[in-house]
């Protein structure tokens, strides 16, 4: 009777091997699964967020002289209102445009986040008319009536993605599944920051330019000079459109794909002209500087060309909300 | 001797063959060992990686739930409410007295369920029963557009005869038409376009509960307004109307649920945005300690199930940096108003007593609706004030009125409504709160 020819215990082991590499591929595509389905509820969320913190600007409305007694976007030169036929690039000598970074640090601290552009931010208090002098970014004024949220309250309401409220399986917030009594918390992963651009020349006053940047898991640990500042290699023209910025030195990996970027119009220590935000397409390290592709591209009329570029650290999106 | 050769070759072949050995029994079981190894490790991946996903699908679905209330809820409010561009958040709304046109009420019925505040100080709660938060506005959009127009069709009602007359009525002698923005869009018998609706916003417990909570439906009905109803209410009855007797249903007025309107003297009544003012009007009025939700059932949209709370807050000029219910911005309390319970019910924001609840805001009316005198208001002084001879006249929002005197103050402003919205998912067994902030 002849037997047939059996496995060896090395062919089964390359068996199981391979068996091994095909299942693990197929469960490798739960986690890539579970990984988009959570960008895409965080994004729902960003979402959220965004829409929430322009309605709580709206119905606050910070530009708005009626609400004075908080903030207002400031003026630098109110008095100085050149023709309309002035321009953009031929504002009077002295005047400059505004710009204001308002976020939860800015009701709790007065610290200037922008690495080597020191005077970009300037605030009137609207109580006394006065100028909060330069160098100094602003604090928000709070009105101090007892009653009146504190600064810390003010950072969570405003600055704040207020509906990631965490809930027990019941629905509730002060309870955990158990049925005992916890502090209510939130999630916390989004924070938001207001940036206002009052452009040249300061012809209209209600003229704001507005956008909303989002913060993901930002550092809730106050520091100054979040924002890195790399300088260009050249100044790109502000003739010309383009979305290719090469920086003078190498970014060292500092600088990922999808990560944003504030451009500027101005070198260090020189009040820019020019403010814009753009998302970081392609990053080419290899070289002996920093080639970057931004989206979109770099609008033509940019103040008087672009020279540099902040890194805008935890920053989600950044998204334009109008006038 | 070669075939004696070949004889023994080829049994010392099956030799060979019969001495190589197959799978022992420790191989086998290293390989079952091996293998169960393999397994366990890849089960626990595939069930952290199933309980992931599962959890990861309740949040996805409870957005999927939410995001279209939302969408809904942010376009109502986000539209005008009143006359022309007048908005509540405007800082001389009541320099000119209640609105000519439109309304906006939010009521708040039982006690709000304080929850807590976070470290950074954000208070949250949710709403305790069905009864507790309901809106009710009008709506104007703005637009020409066809998504710019509330879209309404007619209630079909036996004998169709009478339908196709009524709805005739309507698109064949261009009575009712809204508007000859809307004209070019009314082709079709029985549906009408409007920019005006009446909109609102109302809860209703659906007796089942999440681990405990109890759970409530939340719905929104919608009625078209037409803005000049001379005509369509200038018709006669034949023409307009069935034969009654009505439904058994006498909360419905037949044919028209989908319209802002009332029945006067067996005759329907088309509401215009100014009838609206006055609360007798409306599909949700006013007075009564308990909600008149009964009516709102007939057409009413299910926007969603589920919902633990329904919770409505305004961000207003005494509380600029934080949302506040109604109740409590009894700080606002005008003095006292007498022993009538109908006014009390009808007050601003308040009842008799200590009670803060039911709350109400509105914006109340310069109109008289026959029946009851509201108040006409003064514009002798140059700024509108409510009229002081009117004993009966329902009070305005934060004018003070000391027996028939009135002091008049600067309106409540409200700059921002906040909505908060939880839902429960039953299979995730997850909660979700969604949040709209609209100006408005």
């Amino acid at each position: 009777m002849l037997k047939r020819k059996g496995l060896t215990l090395l062919e089964v082991l390359i068996s199981i091997f391979i068996m091994g590499i095909g299942m693990l591929s197929v469960l490798a595509m739960f986690p890539a699964a579970a990984d988009m389905m959570g960008r895409a509820i965080s994004n729902a969320q960003m979402a959220e967020g965004l829409v929430n913190s322009r309605g709580m600007y709206d119905g606050v409305d910070w530009t708005s002289s009626a609400y004075s007694k908080f903030i207002t976007v400031p003026i630098k030169n109110p008095n100085a209102i050149p023709p309309i036929t002035t321009g953009w690039f031929n504002q009077p000598a002295g005047e400059t445009p505004s710009f204001l970074l308002l976020d939860q640090f800015a009701a709790l601290a007065a610290v200037n986040r922008f690495t080597n552009l020191p005077i970009e931010i300037a605030s009137l208090d609207a109580f006394t008319l006065n100028l909060i002098a330069p160098y100094n970014p602003p604090k928000i004024p709070i009105d101090s009536t007892s009653g009146n949220p504190s600064q810390t309250e003010i950072a969570g309401r405003f600055f704040t993605c207020n509906s990631d409220l965490i809930l027990n399986k019941a629905g509730v917030a002060n309870l955990d599944d158990d049925g005992s009594i916890v502090l209510v918390e939130r999630e916390a992963k989004f924070t938001l920051a207001h940036f206002f651009t009052r452009p040249m020349p300061i012809t209209y006053p209600n003229y704001i330019k507005r956008n909303i940047l989002v913060f993901k898991d930002r550092s809730q640990v106050l520091t100054a000079n979040d924002f890195t500042y790399y300088s260009l290699n050249s100044v790109i023209s502000s003739a010309t459109s383009t979305n290719q910025f090469t920086l003078s030195a190498n970014a060292n990996g500092a600088l990922k794909t999808r990560q944003w970027v504030m451009v500027t119009d101005s070198v260090s220590n020189v009040y820019p002209t020019a403010v814009d935000f753009f998302e970081i397409i392609t990053v080419d390290d290899s070289g002996a500087t920093t080639t970057i592709e931004i989206n979109p591209a770099l609008p033509f009329g940019f103040g008087t060309g672009a020279r540099s570029i902040y890194l805008l650290k935890d920053v989600a999106r950044v998204v334009y909300i109008g006038n | 001797m070669e075939t004696r050769n070949a004889i023994m070759f080829a049994l010392k072949s099956t030799q060979i063959r019969t001495i190589k050995k197959a799978f022992t029994l420790v191989e086998l079981m290293v390989s079952m060992a091996i293998i169960i190894f393999m397994l366990s490790i890849m089960s626990q991946a595939f069930v952290i990686a199933t309980t992931c996903m599962s959890g990861l699908k309740g949040v996805g679905e409870l957005l999927d739930k939410g995001r279209p209330v939302l969408a809904v809820l942010q376009k109502d409010l986000s539209a005008y409410h009143f006359d022309g561009y007048r908005r509540l958040s405007d800082d001389n709304f009541w320099d000119y007295g209640p609105p000519r046109q439109g309304y906006f009420q939010i009521y708040e019925g039982g006690t709000t369920s304080y929850e807590g505040t976070t470290t950074d100080g954000v208070n949250y709660q949710r709403s305790g029963s069905a009864a507790d938060h309901r809106l009710a506005f009008t709506s104007r959009l703005s637009g020409k557009n066809p998504e710019d127009f509330y879209v309404t069709a007619f209630e079909q009602y036996n004998p169709i005869s009478e339908y196709n007359s009524l709805t005739n009525g309507f698109n064949g002698n261009a009575t009712l038409q809204t508007s000859k923005n809307s004209q070019r869009y009314d082709f079709t018998p029985g549906v009408l376009h409007s920019q005006w609706a009446e909109i609102a916003y109302f809860t209703r417990a659906n007796n089942r509960n999440a681990n405990g909570t109890p759970l409530m439906d939340l719905y929104r009905q919608q009625r078209a307004i037409l803005p000049s109803n001379s005509e369509a209410n200038g018709l006669a009855i034949s023409d307009m109307m069935p034969v009654p007797p009505y439904p058994a249903n006498t909360s419905k007025v037949p044919y028209f649920e989908n319209f802002s309107c009332k029945a006067i003297a067996g005759k329907i009544y088309f509401n215009s945005p100014s009838d609206l003012t006055m609360p007798n009007y409306r599909m949700v009025p006013v007075p009564g300690s308990v909600p008149v939700l009964n009516s709102l059932y007939p057409n009413s949209d299910l926007l969603i199930t589920d919902v633990i709370s329904f919770d409505v807050r305004i961000l207003s000029d005494s509380s600029l940096l934080d949302f506040s219910l109604i109740s409590s911005l009894l700080g606002l309390k005008p003095p006292a108003l007498g022993s009538s319970t109908w006014m009390d019910n009808t007050t601003n924001y308040w009842q008799t007593g200590n009670s803060k609840n039911p709350a109400t805001f509105d914006t109340w009316t310069t109109g008289n609706d026959g029946t009851n005198q509201y108040d006409l208001g003064d514009f002798s002084t140059g700024v509108w004030q409510p009229t002081a001879i009117d004993a009966s006249g329902i009070p305005i929002w934060n004018y003070l009125r000391s027996g028939t005197t009135y002091y008049p103050n600067k309106g409540l402003r409200i700059n921002a409504i906040q909505v908060s919205i939880r839902i429960w998912d039953e299979k995730s067994q997850k909660a979700r709160e969604f949040k709209i902030i609209q100006r408005l």
